[in-house]
């Protein structure tokens, strides 16, 4: 890496995941000229392939369908139940959800399919037999909505334990929980002999989808000798169809099955989250995006004293670096940033955009990171935790909080600084697993983010070079007309 | 306590001791100690050893770095299953690090630039594989001093082949 020419570009992006993705393709899509910096993978790369926007608000374990609000109505209701959720600081602007959607299915070419959130959410089945309510996800995932189809439904099975999915147990609790919502399904288990007899017990999920990509003839022949005798309308298999995209196979097995085909959402070890994050990087580079490995910080940010109160650091502007490597030990190898704008989709523990030296800190430019309303100062994480799982966890929620124009907050209330916006996990207030809001969270304030961070970027600077052609290059890759 | 206990135990603080220490070999304590838990793994960790340690110990378990290890699969799966192994099992105990050899012979630590690359909580795959490799020589070494003529002969064979220098 040169330690001499700077990067330099309209908006730079912290973080390729999902909000760091679409918060990109948005900007570059307003016309700004834009830089992704990645440290690595964060937690799209370990997705379940579905994407939450909001749950049914009433929906529960007893009545797993709730009241089958619009995906709209939900986020609303998530907003007034949950004043410190993300949608609440965005309540005004939620009509825009729509919008973002669409945005993300179009820029995406497609890797993302979202229902209109004028419409109910789709009802997947969960890895652990739960009815999840999801607004999209990958389309191979997407497709496979219980209300979509009438009759039976099969849950394929590899008899293979490192899937985390014993197709048995999982088709009882199917048809638990689809009795308990007054779905008419009978879910039945058919495991399937493909790996059966394979010499490798412990093949990876990784693995068992690049046998499946290479020879998935193979799988069909065995799920045909595995269907029972009363018809199947919907089989629903592990998500290892492919480690690329799956559509090859599931057009095949479709053929020779005769049988609609979806793959289940991920548990851990996810092959589809991988899928998803590959497919948004290879998106940022067909739009023109350039991404970059590394490590943002601020020079001089490691001469303070470890503080146990947050320092802000407003004079980031002319010190942002690049370092290939942990910032301590190359801090003198960084490449100097010229931007006019940041956006912060830096994610929360695994993303690295929270971590924690003696309190939580977000490490790019010191901001109050708040967790159960309240900005920490070191207290023991032990007091933001709850023992029932099921519980809502304050440390799942803790980031940075942000206004309607998601600027990130001082603890006085007011904003730190026009140029810099934040999306996705770093911001405050949203448990991904209590809340029902994840990737979904991530598209839309990437997407909001993405566009203020190309207004602002406007505002302040000339245009650059290729901004004019920004959105027909985008438009064009994505197979569409440019706005 | 009896009378020929107690003459027991003076005979052997005043006489044997004392004489052993003139004549026999005794050696500093952490040549005793290399002598009695080498052959356990148990060999000394430097400030240096415990800086991987501590960047291994960031592993978080997530398995990605697995799905962009090529050489899993092309490895015989009884000795190798994934380069995760590495930071989840193999750099938490030295005992452990034993029953790794025939993995850590058939890896090529350069290959797992691309699995430490994605890496979210930055464990350093190609350093830490490197490392390891030089630690399991050096529990050989120790295992060899205090083992019988045949295991001294194989370790004198891997320092000098078969993988038994550091690497990188």
């Amino acid at each position: 890496m040169s330690g001499t020419e700077p990067l330099t570009a309209d908006v730079l992006v912290v973080g390729a995941g999902a909000a760091g993705a679409i918060a990109a393709l948005a900007a570059r899509e307003a016309g700004a000229e834009v830089i992704v910096a990645r440290r690595a993978w964060g937690a799209t790369a370990l997705s379940s392939g579905a994407a939450d926007v909001a749950p049914d608000p009433l929906a529960s374990s007893a009545s797993p369908l709730g009241g089958r609000a619009s995906v709209e109505v939900c986020a609303l209701q998530l907003a007034r139940r949950r004043p410190d959720h993300p949608y609440a600081a965005l309540r005004e602007r939620l009509d825009g959800l729509r919008e973002a959607l669409a945005f993300a299915s179009r820029a995406t070419g497609g890797l993302l399919d979202f229902a209109d959130p004028g419409e109910e959410n789709r009802v997947l089945l969960s890895p652990f037999g739960v009815l999840k309510q999801s607004a999209g996800g990958l389309p191979s995932i997407a497709a496979g909505d219980l209300l979509r189809v009438d009759g039976t439904v099969g849950v394929v099975g590899f008899d293979r334990p490192v899937l985390e999915l014993d197709a048995g147990h999982l088709a009882r609790a199917a048809s638990d929980a689809c009795a308990r919502a007054g779905i008419d399904r009978r879910v039945l288990a058919i495991e399937c002999d493909l790996l059966r007899w394979s010499d490798l017990p412990l093949l990876r999920s990784h693995e068992i989808a690049a046998r499946i990509e290479a020879d998935p003839e193979a799988l069909a022949a065995s799920i045909r000798r595995a269907l029972p005798e009363e018809p199947v309308q919907l089989l629903l298999l592990p998500p290892v169809l492919s480690r690329g995209d799956p559509a090859p196979v599931l057009r095949l097995l479709e053929e020779r099955v005769g049988v609609r085909c979806a793959e289940l959402p991920a548990g851990s070890r996810s092959v589809p989250g991988v899928r998803l994050q590959e497919g948004l990087e290879r998106r940022l580079a067909d739009a023109g995006i350039r991404l970059v490995e590394g490590e943002v910080f601020v020079d001089g940010a490691g001469d303070a004293a470890p503080s146990l109160v947050e320092r802000p650091r407003r004079d980031w502007h002319d010190r942002l670096r690049l370092s290939a490597g942990p910032r301590a030990v190359l801090e003198g190898e960084a490449r100097r940033i010229s931007v006019h704008t940041v956006v912060l989709a830096s994610g929360k523990f695994i993303g690295g955009g929270v971590e924690r030296h003696g309190r939580l800190r977000e490490p790019i430019f010191d901001l109050p990171i708040w967790v159960d309303g309240a900005v920490d100062e070191g207290r023991w994480l032990g007091d933001s935790t709850r023992q029932a799982w099921l519980e809502r966890q304050p440390a799942l929620a803790a980031g940075v909080r942000v206004d309607a124009s998601l600027r990130p907050l001082l603890r006085t209330g007011a904003a730190f600084d026009d140029r810099v916006f934040a999306c996705g996990g770093v911001v405050a207030g949203n448990d991904p697993a209590a809340d029902g809001a994840g990737i979904g969270l991530a598209v839309f304030t990437g997407y909001l983010a993405g566009r203020e961070a190309a207004t602002r970027s406007r505002a302040r600077g000339a245009p650059s070079e290729g901004r004019s052609a920004a959105p027909r290059a985008m438009a064009e890759s994505a197979g569409t007309e440019a706005p | 306590m009896s009378l020929r206990a107690d003459l027991y135990l003076g005979w052997r603080a005043l006489i044997v001791q004392p004489l052993r220490r003139l004549f026999g070999r005794v050696g500093r304590g952490e040549e005793r100690f290399l002598e009695n838990y080498g052959p356990e793994g148990l060999v000394p960790t430097p400030p240096e050893d415990k800086a991987m340690l501590a960047a291994a110990s960031r592993c978080i378990s997530c398995g990605l770095c697995d799905q962009l290890d090529g050489q899993l699969g092309a490895i015989a799966r009884g000795d190798y299953d994934g380069v995760s192994l590495l930071p989840r099992q193999y750099a938490r105990s030295s005992v452990e690090l034993l029953h790794a050899r025939a993995a850590l012979d058939a890896i090529d630590p350069e290959s797992y630039r691309a699995a430490e690359a994605v890496c979210p909580t930055g464990v350093p795959l190609v350093a830490l594989a490197a490392w390891l490799r030089d630690r399991l020589h050096r529990s050989r070494v120790h295992a060899a001093r205090g083992a019988t003529d045949d295991v001294r002969i194989d370790a004198r064979a891997d320092a000098h082949g078969r993988g038994g220098a550091a690497a990188g």
